[in-house]
């Protein structure tokens, strides 16, 4: 084996442990979160349904990135150790200045630098990527919007009151699995991609490999950060972590088995955002309503619920800005880099 | 109906409608899911941003 194929697979191999690490905080960070899984099962059951999801739709992923933005052959395996490292380097950057971006964006904009720089990007298939990222954003978030505006109250009552301990728990667990799995789908590619694009690894054991490493990251980093990052999600009640959780993995299954690299973590933080913007608009304007007529109980309730902070619209501009400028970065950053190397 | 029900009814028929138009005419599903969506993401931001259910 080449020593250059070596490093490939060792920096493939350093992308999907941290994919893991901070995938299994999402997905089974609520299980975890309320005593329903103990972490041992949880890491079980993520790498798993993780390995599922790699197997069975992240393929049609793999193709994509590694054949279809730029053609397979511009990934020698300098330039696929070159994207490899700019998706390892900038999570770990993510992780050690605590910021939420996305994998996807990163390996996807360094691609594109790297498509720009040898003249080959293929613009349709770019076109397409970036029509479905913002499309869906704009689905998971009206998603979310819909349920916290007109649906949030019935959902959460029936879940407390209709359902027993048992059954919430077992929805827990389900949607956490729905969610390693999706995960697995979308993420395997970002660690693999561009060593089975430039034909130095087959697809199958590629998968493999990106699963295995997966796993080794869920093992080794999950349960801290299952206790840590996975809070951001459980934070939310457990009623409203499921309804972001279902919407965010369907959503993402979908796309992967359309072949665009989505991402987990842009997805679900605008439901989470949607969520708490359709809930925070059901409240009645205070200062209009007092005064003018006797509260009903409704509107007590309601303005209880304008003390909870629901929606801050200054974080979620700043979040947009990081997910809207992560990709470019990496594309203007890749650039000069591939124009030396290809 | 409210200002927020108006902007979630819109943006549903901004994308089911570039969605359909790209089913029943010639125009690429990329070109007019990407208008529709172009649309509906303005409307999201308007009430994200401009009319936030956050003012006092």
């Amino acid at each position: 084996m080449e020593p250059l194929l070596i490093i490939g697979i060792i920096v493939a191999a350093f992308v999907g442990v941290n994919i893991g690490g901070s995938s299994a905080g999402v997905s089974f960070g609520p299980a975890t979160g309320a005593d329903i899984l103990s972490v041992r099962t949880a890491c079980i059951l993520m790498s798993f349904f993780a390995l599922l999801g790699g197997v069975l739709v992240g393929p049609r992923v793999v193709d994509t990135m590694g054949k279809g933005i730029v053609p397979g052959d511009s990934f020698t395996l300098a330039a696929s150790i070159t994207v490899l490292f700019f998706t390892g380097a900038s999570i770990l950057v993510g992780n050690l200045m605590n910021i939420s971006s996305s994998t996807s964006q990163i390996a996807v904009g360094a691609i594109i630098g790297m498509g720009i720089a040898a003249g080959n990007l293929d613009y349709a298939v770019i076109g397409r990527i970036f029509m479905w990222w913002l499309l869906s954003a704009v689905i998971a978030f009206w998603i979310s919007a819909v349920i916290g505006r007109y649906l949030y109250d019935r959902t959460v009552e029936f879940l407390k009151n209709q359902t027993s301990e048992k059954i919430r728990a077992g929805l827990v667990i389900i949607v956490g699995c729905y969610m390693a799995f999706s995960a697995g789908s979308s993420n395997v590619a970002n660690a693999i991609a561009p060593l089975v694009g430039s034909g130095s690894v087959q697809m199958m054991p590629a998968v493999l490999i990106a699963c295995g490493a997966i796993a080794v990251g869920v093992f080794t980093f999950g349960p801290r950060i299952m206790k840590a990052i996975g809070g951001d999600i459980t934070d939310l009640p457990l009623e409203a972590s499921l309804l972001v959780m279902t919407v965010s993995a369907s959503l993402i299954t979908l796309l992967s088995a359309a072949g665009i690299p989505a991402s987990l973590s842009v997805i679900a933080t605008l439901s989470i955002i949607g969520l708490g913007w359709g809930r925070a608009t059901r409240r009645v304007p205070i200062k209009r309503e007092l005064g003018v007529k006797e509260m009903r109980k409704k509107d007590e309730r309601r303005m209880e619920e304008d003390e909870l902070d629901l929606y801050r619209p200054g974080i979620t501009a700043k979040m947009f800005m990081v997910w809207t400028g992560t990709p470019i970065l990496a594309g203007l950053l890749s650039y000069p880099v591939f124009l030396l190397i290809l | 109906m409210r200002y927020y029900d108006k902007l979630l009814i819109g943006m549903f028929t901004a994308l089911a409608g570039s969605v359909l138009l790209g089913g029943i005419t010639n125009i690429s599903f990329t070109a007019s899911a990407g208008t529709g969506t172009l649309t509906s993401s303005i409307l999201m931001a308007h009430g994200l941003f401009i009319k936030h259910p956050g003012r006092k």
